[in-house]
């Protein structure tokens, strides 16, 4: 089978699986962003707006000529980006060295994490486009297809801020590794990025009087949506909706990162500052997803060191996000199955680490 | 390092550069667009959201007395004007009416440019406009950048910068000579390219004086959809005034109201500094006016079914 063959049955198989959850998930019982997308898509603009979502015009753009109810065309939306970002984690961790059976686990915990399947229960979000983006410009910007990676990136920051991070991560870990030339290649394309999203963003405010006003995000000074959040949750809530993002990735990603190139870990330290500035401006429990693509190959090589107990591991973290997640009405078998990845996580770690190859 | 990337490097800092020049001018224009300054369009107040279905909108419009000097936007003739006029729109049991008022007043604006600032100001779609001209004694002072008509970018876009003027009293306050210089270079580059020679000088004799309120009457008429309420300032030679605008104030969509026929506007308590209201003024003006504006609304069939 070729290159192209298998990326394509890989692609469909993600889709057939991600759009079976996504038919299978409830809809949100609270109020989401699907008023704004939606008038967003109605409209084009809407006239005043104050909510950071009418920013974000490039998903409710594509998705309103297109024929259907909204609810499916978003759905499809949601599961076509996540599969493409499955498929584009597995392209990331080749381009890092990492063997194909790394990358298979990376891929399948990238469309079957927390951040992903979330997004099909909430379908009404730029997220989607953007865990597709940020492994695919990474590795277009890692393997030097500049131009390439401009246009998409010019493209998706219409669809939400993140797009830009790709560029200055790759312009923060080239300048760690002093590789100068490569490092203002990647800060003037990701500038390039920028000024598309800068004009937008005034042109919007400026000609139909869009403000961040209503948003928190917006309040740097204030503590953007960190502290309102923080200050709605208990610590418990906190503490679980922190544990549900990444689940058993909190205890095979750490370990990853001493198996991990070295390229794998300048990416991980550059993303840092990223991590804090979405961290602080967005809800932490699901802006950090936007960097699982660097998360998920750590993991992936902890779990490549013990295969049997990494699939094991891989499927208990898959059915717990089932609920989690995508909130399927699983809630004593997804309880269960988090808990036993925890345990079989601590086990392939423990059985990696005595593994020849580490 | 290429040299075709260097040159993209500066050919993006130059365009960053402008781009946050912008995003920070509109940030100071929301520290001061509530206070004395004006928004990014160059009216007092927040800039204005479309105009609902249901929506009554006054505009109070002029020059130095008008915009309200000294006190804050929430304090001039326009939200006095409204507030008086909602209480008898917005009645329980009726259709919602929601009643805005504007001030589109400019900072030593002479009476012969009242005309086309109406023209200016029309995409508002006001419903009545209050035109408040200064007095044919009043000597238009200060420099004109309230908001900034000098300004190329204002010409241009409409769009009335307050960063170079908001650095240059925070370099006052602060003694900050960079703040003070970094405000100067913003002005001179803007103002190398705008030009204010048109609005020199105020109004010689009473018959320049009543054409150019004749005028503003007209653009008023095609701008606002209840039609027009000439306010005269108090201490005017007013009859005079109206005795020569008589064929313009006769029509059904314009009324006139003498502040000098109020004993209580020749009040100098009512002045901050001898020619513009305190908000005490503001609001006896407002008494005298809202009356006028409700008539018209009525008129116009936009008040409360």
């Amino acid at each position: 089978m070729s290159t192209g063959a298998q990326r394509l049955a890989h692609f469909a198989a993600l889709t057939l699986c991600l759009a079976a959850i996504a038919w299978a998930s409830p809809l949100p019982a609270r109020v989401t962003d699907r008023d704004v997308y939606e008038a967003t898509a109605a409209h084009g603009v809407v006239l005043d707006c104050s909510d950071i979502h009418c920013f974000r015009v490039m998903v409710p753009w594509l998705l309103s000529p297109l024929p259907g109810p909204s609810i499916l065309k978003w759905k499809a939306y949601a599961v076509l980006s996540n599969a493409a970002a499955g498929l584009a984690v597995f392209a990331f961790a080749l381009s890092l060295g990492l063997s194909r059976r790394a990358a298979w686990f990376a891929s399948t915990g990238s469309a079957f994490g927390f951040g992903s399947l979330y997004t099909l229960h909430d379908v009404y979000s730029s997220d989607p486009l953007m865990y597709f983006l940020g492994p695919f410009l990474t590795n277009e910007l890692m393997t030097g297809r500049v131009a390439l990676a401009i246009a998409v990136g010019a493209a998706g920051v219409m669809a939400k801020e993140f797009a830009a991070a790709p560029f200055y991560l790759v312009t923060l870990e080239s300048a760690i590794e002093r590789r100068w030339k490569e490092a203002v290649r990647a800060f003037a394309a990701g500038n390039v990025v920028f000024i598309v999203w800068f004009v937008m963003t005034l042109t919007l405010m400026l000609r139909f009087n869009y403000t961040y006003a209503g948003s928190a995000s917006a309040d740097l000074g204030g503590g953007a949506n960190l502290v309102g959040w923080l200050s709605r949750q208990s610590a418990r809530g906190v503490a679980a909706a922190m544990f549900n993002e990444f689940g058993v990735l909190y205890v095979l990603a750490p370990v990853g990162l001493f198996l991990a190139p070295r390229r794998l870990k300048l990416l991980a330290l550059a993303s840092l500052p990223i991590a804090a500035f979405f961290g602080y401006v967005q809800q932490p429990d699901r802006a950090l997803w936007n960097l699982h693509f660097l998360v998920l190959p750590m993991a992936a090589l902890v779990l490549e060191r013990a295969p049997a107990l990494g699939s094991l591991t891989l499927a208990a973290f898959v059915v717990g996000n089932l609920r989690v997640g995508a909130q399927l009405p699983i809630a004593s078998a997804g309880r269960l199955a988090l808990a036993a990845s925890v345990v079989l996580g601590v086990a392939t770690v423990v059985a990696a680490l005595r593994s020849p190859a580490s | 390092m290429s040299k075709a990337l260097m040159l993209a490097l500066a050919i993006e800092t130059v365009i960053l550069g402008a781009l946050l020049t912008v995003a920070a001018d509109q940030i100071a224009h929301t520290h001061v667009e509530k206070l004395g300054g004006v928004n990014i369009w160059g009216y007092r107040g927040s800039v204005l959201h479309q105009k609902r279905q249901n929506e009554v909108r006054i505009a109070v419009t002029g020059g130095d007395l008008a915009f309200g000097w000294g006190v804050a936007a929430s304090e001039t003739l326009a939200p006095s004007v409204r507030d008086l006029v909602r209480v008898r729109l917005d009645l329980p049991g009726r259709d919602a009416r929601l009643v805005t008022g504007v001030t589109t007043a400019a900072r030593g604006l002479a009476p012969k440019s009242y005309a086309s600032w109406i023209d200016h100001y029309a995409y508002l779609r006001p419903d009545v406009i209050c035109l408040v001209p200064d007095p044919i004694s009043h000597v238009p002072g200060g420099p004109a950048f309230l908001p900034d008509r000098r300004s190329i970018v204002f010409r241009t876009f409409g769009y009335s910068p307050i960063l170079p003027l908001v650095l240059q009293e925070k370099s006052t306050f602060a003694h900050s000579a960079l703040l003070g210089l970094a405000g100067r270079l913003l002005d001179g580059t803007d103002g190398l390219l705008g030009d204010d020679s048109s609005e020199a000088g105020g109004v010689a004799n009473i018959a320049a004086y009543t054409t150019a309120i004749d005028a503003a009457v007209r653009a008023g008429l095609r701008s606002a959809t209840a039609g027009v309420v000439v306010v005269l300032a108090p201490a005017n030679d007013n009859r005079a005034v109206m005795e020569r605008l008589a064929s313009t104030i006769v029509g059904e969509r314009v009324r006139v109201v003498d502040l000098g026929a109020d004993p209580r506007m020749l009040d100098a308590g009512l002045r901050l500094d001898g020619f513009n209201f305190s908000t005490g003024g503001h609001a006896v003006a407002a008494e005298n006016v809202a009356p006028a504006v409700r008539e018209l609304v009525e008129q116009a069939g936009l008040g409360a079914h």
